[in-house]
């Protein structure tokens, strides 16, 4: 029988900047994980693993390194499956991606799975995961699951949508210049150790939309909220003077799949950054709440969207960049990154929304989380999902001083959510006696 | 468990409040003297709901053996390609011998330690002093000179003695840096006189002038000076507050 050849495809225009933006200790990665009701069986999950990565071979993929550009390259074989360990998004040296960009973790009743950002993003992970997991229950349990809300049949033929570069694809005719201007950075120290906190905040997805609905906005627009109404107050604590505050931003991602409806799994999300301005006067909640809404709305349109990603994929495919070397074309990409990458927000929040999972998965499911590592110049991020009225609400950071999420979580309660609090900071104190 | 600070409601697995790092108490309370104080002072968590394992032993792979034992062969086959050229051409060894010494002195000091994680000084230190002055003996033999013995061994000798003394004394006492600095200035001073001393002594051309009083002079000065301000406290606060970087 003739060896089918491996998939492989080249970078999609937004993951062009991960490999190149890396720095030692640090590269963008994210991290979605299913905590079940019953404890994981270790060689059920290797053996869904080994069927899962068939229909995936550009998420199961490695990162390839050619002369003018990266590629991803399907896995000749499926990772092995390990024991977490005592951080999400534990630090690992580069080289791991050229063996293999994804890594599969259990730990007691959970499955997590670590994704470099360059192959995936949160809603292609999340598919992924959600088709593990419908194995793991099938072969586990003997159930049939149905190949619906972004469960795919592991036994078919990856179609090639699902390959597709949806930003090339998708491209339109005018380029948007996307400078915003600097926003306010979180001054703090980081952690010697690279150590990274999680405090995950466990609230009722109910009582957050309700809170939204008193507003009139969306549930992504009320956290926004709560983070710049927390982010304002340190500014003015950080930053003394006045005249040198400056906006304080959330980044926020928008899955593009929706606005043109693309199957694609690799990278299709674009960044908007929305904000207040604290020099032009003190903001009420509310006054935050609405502006935040009215912004998400006018950004995260298609012809908007489109306009800003335009551009990133117009410069790829200058002619003469085409031809640059790849080390040179990192160089170059890195120094931009550095430069403008991510001094426009002051933190991310990414909101994957209400996960579904089809009807036969639910009783087994306790709840989804969803994590993304801290960015190269920014300590913290956030990273929201929900699943069945449980929001899981995942703030990491490296700097030693948790005053932002503090903040937040406070604000929360203020707001009268009820906020369960748990962290990975308990075991490492004891750890340290 | 409710964080009496922050309002949130805590896991059992949290010992502090990660927020606020209030600590959790679990005990049951009692009034003494009107206020309320834990029976039991138990303070930790409980690990059945922790988030994630305590499997700190999970360290990052890396191949470092690998390359190095790669790094070393390429390094002996460049060795041997050397020797190899210069015996083919000249039939014996002639600048090939100054090569491989050094590329062996290379090897020792900047290589040798890579192949360790974390390489204590204290003992490479040395190690790399102690085959320098190997390398400048050899060299020494196969030019022929008289130099080493009565000349460059007490010098570098004493300078790696001294050194390496001061080595050990900063990766092992965290305290005292002003006294060494001070001590350092001082038996550099004397070691200009060894110097000048083993010069007259060795290179009949040269003679004994008692150039090496003025810099044991000015680094005996230097020393005495760091040493007053490591027994003088105020002296040591004001020149803090005055030259802090």
């Amino acid at each position: 029988m003739e060896k089918r050849k491996k998939y492989w495809r080249r970078l999609d225009n937004a993951a062009l900047i991960f490999p190149a933006a890396r720095r030692k200790g640090w590269f963008n990665r994210f991290r979605m994980s299913v905590t079940l009701k019953e404890d994981i069986d270790k060689e059920v999950l290797q053996s869904a693993l080994d069927v899962t990565v068939k229909r995936f071979p550009l998420i199961c993929s490695r990162l390839r390194r050619g002369f003018f550009w990266y590629y991803l390259e399907e896995l000749d074989n499926a990772p092995r499956v390990i024991l977490d360990g005592f951080q999400p998004l534990m630090v690992r040296p580069f080289d791991d991606v050229r063996k293999s960009a994804i890594r599969v973790l259990y730990y007691k009743n959970r499955i997590a799975v670590e994704f470099f950002h360059a192959v995936t993003d949160g809603a292609g992970g999340t598919v992924f995961v959600k088709s593990l997991l419908a194995e793991y229950l099938e072969q586990k349990y003997d159930i049939k699951v149905p190949s619906e809300h972004g469960v795919l049949t592991r036994n078919e033929v990856p179609c090639s949508d699902e390959f597709e570069d949806s930003f090339t694809a998708n491209k339109g005719d005018v380029a948007f210049n996307r400078k915003e201007g600097q926003a306010f950075h979180i001054r703090g120290q980081r952690e010697p150790d690279d150590f990274l906190h999680l405090t995950c905040a466990t609230v009722k997805a109910s009582d957050v939309l309700e809170k939204a609905r008193e507003l009139g906005v969306s549930a992504t627009a009320y956290l926004s909220a709560v983070l710049i109404e927390t982010l304002i107050p340190i500014q003015e604590r950080q930053i003394p003077k006045k005249k040198k505050w400056l906006p304080v931003r959330v980044q926020i991602p928008v899955d593009l799949r929706r606005l043109f409806s693309s199957k694609t799994l690799r990278n299709f999300v674009m960044v908007i950054n929305i904000g207040v301005n604290p020099r032009m006067g003190a903001y009420d909640f509310a006054e935050i709440a609405g502006l935040l809404s009215h912004q998400l709305a006018l950004g995260a349109t298609a012809k908007n969207m489109q306009a800003i990603y335009t551009t990133n994929v117009n410069s790829a495919l200058v002619p003469i960049i085409k031809i640059v070397p790849l080390f040179l074309k990192n160089i170059i990409m890195r120094a931009m990154f550095d430069a403008i990458g991510e001094s426009q927000a002051t933190i991310g929040l990414s909101n994957l929304g209400a996960i579904k999972v089809p009807e036969e998965m639910e009783p087994f499911i306790e709840y989804f989380d969803f994590i993304i590592g801290p960015q190269a110049a920014s300590p913290h991020n956030v990273a929201v999902c929900s699943f069945d009225n449980v929001m899981r609400i995942n703030f990491v950071r490296n700097s030693v001083d948790p005053e932002v999420e503090r903040g937040f979580y406070r604000n929360l309660v203020k707001h009268g959510i009820h906020v369960y609090i748990q962290s990975n900071l308990g075991l490492q104190e004891k750890s340290e006696e | 468990m409710y964080c009496i600070h922050c309002g949130v409601e805590l896991a059992d697995s949290e010992k502090l409040c990660p927020l606020c790092s209030t600590p959790v108490w679990r005990g049951e309370f009692k009034q003494v003297k009107g206020q309320w104080v834990p029976v039991v002072a138990v303070a930790s968590g409980s690990d059945e709901e922790a988030l994630y394992p305590n499997n700190h032993s999970e360290k990052i792979q890396t191949n470092r053996p690998w390359v190095m034992l790669a790094l070393t062969v390429a390094y002996g086959i460049a060795i041997l390609t050397i020797l190899t050229i210069d015996l083919s051409v000249n039939g014996m060894l002639t600048w090939s011998n100054y090569v491989w010494s050094s590329m062996v002195c290379f090897y020792i000091i900047a290589l040798l330690p890579l192949w360790f994680q974390k390489p204590n000084p204290v003992i490479f230190y040395p190690a790399a002093g102690a085959v320098v002055i190997l390398f400048v003996g050899y060299i020494c033999l196969i030019t022929g000179g008289t130099w080493f013995l009565g000349f460059a061994f007490p010098v570098m000798g004493a300078i790696l003695l001294f050194s390496t003394a001061m080595v050990a004394l900063l990766h092992y006492v965290r305290r005292g840096k002003l006294y060494l600095c001070g001590a350092s200035f001082i038996v550099t001073g004397g070691i200009c006189v060894l110097i000048e001393f083993l010069l007259a002594n060795t290179f009949s051309e040269l003679t004994f002038t008692f150039w090496s009083l003025y810099p044991l002079i000015s680094c005996s000065f230097f020393g005495l000076f760091f040493i007053f301000v490591a027994i003088c406290k105020p002296v040591k606060e004001i020149l803090r507050k005055k030259f802090m970087i």
